[in-house]
């Protein structure tokens, strides 16, 4: 991110933050979007949060730090947006993440059908472990930064969102090979 | 095929496949809808300052508050239309008259805000039950009238960072309750049942606060009236490097940290800015009315700087209307 132009807009300068904007908006959906699994409510905490940048930028204490600390935002609002909505209950069906399964004669669409709603039974904190790391390549130290956590919960988080994804997508095809087995 | 069996590595690389599929996010509506709100939705300044209730403010000061905010008004609308690029009429238009205004001049004065003569200077306004006069001996001190305060080296950082340094004057009326909460980030919940109302009380509810620590309280005399001395820290364990000073009181209610407040207001009087802060309180009992003198600083805040605050609280004199 240009210096400069975060220096700009904490001065309150309208068009430097203008640009700003510009610069992170697409990114910032696309995160919220991930983490929200819906559109309405991804772009309401972008909107939230890129407000809440505008507010807030001045107490930024270092410009050098605006890339985590605005995801910080966009991490708050997300959850402000989560809970807004309930849409989140947990519907996790746990199977033994030893038992051998093996998808057989999948396509890649059913293995994004599989994600998706794998993704959506896990919670909030596990989505935004995995999307901050698997979608925007943050190391973990970086996620740690971001969600206000220590590196070890977040090593956690992301450790166990795994274990449930794999354990989900695995119940989630269980009938399909039944299904093939029959 | 994909088989979830073989390792995490699998599910990983399932993951970030079906996170990067362009899912067709367009934010420009948002944005357009951000930037059309920025104009009216104004900026939270990074500053020391916490915003303190005025219980003594009474309508006519209220109407003489308001009548100098429009007198600033005018003289900056003045500025701005007769500025040479201010001129939004275009190339052939002509320049826009100055408008004179024709009350008295708006406080503060600008030689507050380029820095204090040496000398007296009356920290406290008009309205307060005391008059704070202090003795500013060195240059770069500054005026903040709306905190009955002073300043210098403001860097419009917050502790631990910053490297300026502020005294506050704060007088009530004799009578004022205190309420010294038993814990500053949980203040809402911690309002004592009784609130102090001499020095002795209130610094002694100050040295028992939850989630700091401060000094035992010590007899003081200033300006000839005597007190109660104390020093308040806020722990570095609120520290969150680069985070906004909300974020770093996220857990506290209403995420302030604050001492304490005036009986019958619903927020503190006094909150805190940043972690590492420190504050050294001067409470004295000015002929029953209360007067607190606080000065306030950080870890980054050079000895010297601290020294002379000090000095200059301790030069305090008080006068009764």
């Amino acid at each position: 991110m240009d210096i400069d132009l975060v220096t700009r807009a904490q001065r309150g300068d309208q068009e430097a933050f203008a640009d700003l904007v510009y610069a992170v908006a697409d990114r910032f959906l696309a995160v919220s979007h991930r983490i929200l699994s819906d559109i309405d409510l991804a772009e309401d905490a972008t909107q939230q949060a890129l407000l809440s940048v505008w507010q807030t930028l001045p107490q930024l204490r270092d410009p050098a730090r605006f890339e985590a600390w605005s995801y910080r935002l966009l991490v708050r609002a997300c959850y402000a947006e989560g809970r807004k909505s309930r849409r989140w209950a947990p519907n996790l069906r746990l199977l033994s993440v030893d038992e051998p399964m093996v998808v057989d004669g999948t396509s890649a669409v059913v293995d994004r059908d599989q994600l998706e709603r794998a993704f959506r039974r896990l919670s909030m904190n596990h989505r935004t472990v995995v999307v901050l790391h698997h979608y925007l390549d943050l190391p973990l130290d970086r996620v740690a930064d971001i969600v206000g956590a220590p590196l070890g919960t977040v090593g956690s988080r992301l450790h166990y969102a795994t274990r449930q994804l794999r354990t989900a997508l695995i119940a989630d095809a269980q009938p399909a090979a039944r299904e093939v087995a029959q | 095929m994909t088989d979830f069996n073989a390792s995490d590595k699998d599910v990983n690389r399932a993951i970030r496949s079906w996170l990067r599929e362009d899912r067709h996010e367009d934010a420009s509506r948002v944005a357009g809808a951000v930037l059309d709100q920025v104009e009216t939705i104004p900026q939270r300044r990074a500053t020391w300052w916490p915003a303190r209730r005025t219980p003594i403010m009474n309508k006519i000061v209220g109407f003489g508050l308001a009548a100098a905010a429009v007198v600033v008004v005018l003289i900056v609308g003045a500025q701005l239309f007769a500025s040479p690029t201010g001129n939004v009429g275009g190339p052939g238009a002509e320049p826009t008259p100055t408008p004179e205004p024709s009350v008295a001049e708006p406080t503060p004065t600008p030689s507050d805000w380029t820095g204090l003569p040496q000398g007296p200077f009356v920290m406290t306004g008009s309205d307060d039950p005391v008059q704070v006069t202090v003795d500013i001996a060195s240059s770069g001190w500054v005026a903040l009238r709306e905190f009955d305060a002073v300043s210098k080296d403001d860097d419009g950082l917050d502790p631990p960072e910053t490297v300026g340094a502020a005294l506050l004057a704060w007088a009530w009326p004799a009578g004022t309750g205190f309420n010294v909460y038993g814990d500053p980030c949980h203040w809402s919940t911690t309002i004592p049942e009784t609130p102090a109302t001499t020095p002795d009380e209130i610094a002694a509810a100050l040295a028992a606060q939850a989630s700091r620590d401060a000094t035992a309280p010590v007899d003081v005399v200033v300006g000839g009236y005597a007190g109660k001395a104390i020093t308040l820290h806020v722990p570095m364990s609120y520290e969150v490097p680069g985070a906004a000073r909300e974020e770093e009181f996220a857990d506290c209610d209403q995420s302030i940290f604050g001492s304490y407040g005036v009986e019958g207001d619903t927020e503190p009087s006094r909150n805190h800015q940043g972690p590492g802060q420190i504050d050294e309180l001067w409470i004295l009992d000015v002929d029953g009315a209360i007067v607190i003198l606080d000065a306030m600083h950080g870890p980054a805040v050079p000895p010297d700087l601290v020294e002379e605050m000090r000095t200059l609280a301790e030069s305090a004199t008080f006068e009764l209307p």
